[in-house]
């Protein structure tokens, strides 16, 4: 599992996510997601277009990094999960309280709007 | 796919003699093998991606529940698995040593109104329950042991019952 963030522009922070998300991943990357999140408290567009995987661990991280995202008045959206880990999402309704949209272009308006 | 309500369901009976039978020590890293086994397993039986992916899912939240839930009193849970085909499913036990523990009990998570409410207990339990055909539990000598019936989907590259 590896982590890549990008700086869109003052207030969005883009962290591409790649591999499986699976607990052992978790495990030794949830420090660092955080981090990236959490850092100066801009809003998160987390890319999952590369991830293969995820199950209920990562959705953990992905709940409560948002979580703590709006204790900081920030917003997180998630962004082009692939198919088998949009039905995951979408099994734990995922979309009902952090926005999963198929487009970077749609996370950006609605981080802006 | 349907959720796995109805513990009295009967199990299929396995097609194939040769099932897939596993150790698994309560270390992630001990998971992740038994998942990459599974994978080599089905893939060789023609498995489709979405197959893969849901054995994985189901593999993945019942071992990493028994190693996260173990009790602190008692040596860390052994686990055995057994994975096998039946005409139309993907059977899957995964029995452990570990405390009495019925995943069946476990109750939904209560769907949150916004991200502030949200609570993260109960998702892996969930997952399975959306992913499976049906779910038994039973108490065998001291041990847990919860069996899954997933229906294949996706498409096969082997039909049922060919040549491996």
């Amino acid at each position: 599992m590896n982590l890549q963030v990008t700086d869109l522009d003052a207030d969005i922070a883009r962290i591409a996510l790649e591999g499986r998300l699976d607990a052992s991943a978790v495990d030794r990357i949830e420090t660092q997601f955080v981090a990236a999140v959490a850092r100066s408290g801009r809003n998160a567009l987390v890319d999952l277009s590369g991830v293969t995987f995820i199950a209920s661990m990562g959705l953990r991280m992905l709940i409560s990094t948002g979580r703590a995202l709006r204790q900081k008045n920030a917003r997180m959206v998630l962004v082009a999960p692939q198919a088998l880990v949009k039905e995951v999402l979408d099994q734990a309704a995922l979309g009902d309280i952090i926005p999963v949209v198929d487009e970077q272009s749609r996370a950006v308006e609605l981080l802006r709007g | 796919m349907s959720d796995a309500t109805d513990p009295a369901a009967g199990l299929p009976g396995y097609l194939e003699a040769d099932r897939l039978v596993l150790a698994i020590e309560s270390h992630l890293s001990s998971v992740a093998a038994a998942t990459a086994a599974a994978r080599d397993y089905l893939t060789a039986r023609g498995a489709s991606a979405a197959s893969l992916h849901d054995v994985e899912l189901v593999l993945e939240e019942l071992s990493v529940n028994v190693i996260r839930h173990a009790s602190a009193d008692r040596p860390r849970p052994a686990m055995t698995l057994e994975l096998g085909l039946a005409a139309d499913a993907i059977l899957l036990t995964l029995e452990d040593d570990g405390a009495p523990f019925n995943p069946l009990e476990v109750p939904e998570p209560v769907r949150p109104a916004s991200i502030e409410e949200a609570r993260v207990g109960g998702l892996g339990i969930m997952l399975v329950r959306r992913n499976v055909r049906s779910m038994q539990y039973e108490q065998r000598n001291g041990r847990n042991r919860v069996s899954v019936a997933i229906s294949r989907r996706g498409a096969w590259s082997k039909a049922v019952g060919a040549g491996k």
